[in-house]
């Protein structure tokens, strides 16, 4: 076997060719598709919708309507207020957020614990995909189908009816349809939205995302977010432990 | 097919994979907000579940590990002065055994639990078999070495 591969190695140099030309074009194609094809985004101009916003300014604060994942024991909370049609917000979920999640919430002794509040800027779409991803909490499915809302964005947010795209996303989440369906029929978390909006407000809330770590608003403002917050929470942590606790915000996160 | 051009194959197919799991792999960094699935695609889903992590680190980068192996043993066996080299069957072989075991896994997961499919990893999966169907004649060297 050996000799006949020196054979194959002393073949003449067009035999062999194939190779390294093959080897290019699969590495010229892949690194095109990671570069270009890979991310999908986009963003669009914000509209008004008179009718939520006559609903919003009927509600009050509360600030037990946020949805909160995490040990409830976690010494650490951060507050979350996010529009689901806001491009910010899923740039944020994308990464920032996920990896927050992944890093600091989501494993065992994780010392935050992570509330979304839903906030209106003023998106046409955002009330049924708010709807949406409470409506799945009613079947314990809130986080899978609010993480699906954002990373799939595009596909609904700028849609005349995002009824359709919507219903796939929950139902891809694998909520139970007909109760789910009745529950966006019947709009019922319709009030807490309102509640959690007004929630954001009374918090001066005015932008999406906007995130509050023990009660502290976050400045989102030319920083990394993934690092910027977690060196907050790398500091809060260090406060705890030497028991000095800097932060009296007063805020009363849930 | 002689040895050579097998190893070459394998190296061709290894090489797209590892594009493949890297651009999995960095969505689930986070790089990208949403994986590019076709309509009714279930790439989210899939990504987005608990299995999409093994031993506490993204599945897909095990994939880019595994693939950047097995690419690099391939390609170490069309080298000259390497090519005869005994081991280089058995850890091919070795490795397309791991491979096809660990993606016989994750599609059964991806049927029979998740209910959903990613035609992603459906496109690892067949790349993995692709490679696993190159390397049989590296049993061989497998048994006799055992």
């Amino acid at each position: 076997m050996a000799r006949k591969m020196a054979q194959q190695q002393s073949a003449p140099p067009r035999k062999n060719r194939w190779f390294p030309i093959a080897l290019v074009v699969i590495v010229a194609a892949g690194a095109y598709w990671l570069l270009v094809g890979g991310g999908q985004g986009g963003s669009g101009p914000p509209a008004t919708h008179p009718d939520l916003l006559e609903v919003l300014a009927e509600a009050e604060p509360d600030a037990s309507v946020g949805v909160p994942i995490g040990p409830e024991s976690a010494p650490i909370t951060i507050e979350e207020f996010y529009d689901p049609s806001c491009p910010h917000c899923a740039t944020f979920a994308g990464f920032a957020g996920k990896l927050l999640r992944q890093n600091y919430v989501e494993t065992a002794n994780a010392p935050v614990r992570w509330v979304s509040y839903d906030y209106m800027v003023g998106f046409p779409n955002s009330v049924a995909a708010s709807l949406a991803a409470r409506c799945a909490g009613e079947q314990g499915l809130y986080w899978p189908v609010h993480d699906l809302i954002l990373s799939r964005q595009t596909r609904w947010y700028q849609l005349a009816d995002p009824a359709d795209a919507i219903a796939e996303i929950a139902t891809q989440a694998g909520v139970d349809a007909d109760a789910w369906n009745a529950c966006m029929r019947e709009r019922r978390p319709l009030e807490d939205i309102a509640k959690s909006h007004q929630f954001g407000v009374s918090r001066g809330v005015n932008s999406t995302p906007t995130l509050f770590v023990d009660g502290v608003p976050v400045d989102l403002g030319g920083v990394e977010p993934y690092t910027h917050i977690e060196s907050l929470i790398q500091a809060r942590i260090e406060a705890l432990s030497s028991g000095d606790d800097p932060s009296d915000s007063g805020q009363g996160a849930p | 097919m002689s040895e050579l051009n097998r190893r070459r194959g394998i190296a061709l197919l290894a090489l797209a994979g590892l594009f493949l799991s890297t651009y999995l792999f960095l969505y689930a960094l986070g790089y990208y907000g949403e994986l590019a699935c076709g309509a009714g695609g279930s790439c989210d889903l899939v990504q987005g579940s608990r299995w999409a992590r093994f031993l506490g680190f993204p599945v897909a980068g095990w994939g880019v590990g595994w693939y950047v192996a097995v690419f690099g043993v391939s390609m170490l066996g069309t080298r000259d002065g390497i090519v005869a080299a005994g081991w280089i069957p058995r850890v091919l072989a070795v490795l397309a055994l791991g491979g096809l075991a660990f993606t016989i896994y994750l599609t059964a997961l991806e049927l029979w639990v998740i209910h959903a499919i990613c035609r992603w990893c459906v496109g690892s999966a067949v790349i993995t078999l692709g490679i696993f169907l190159l390397t049989l004649p590296d049993f061989r060297a497998l048994r006799r070495s055992g």
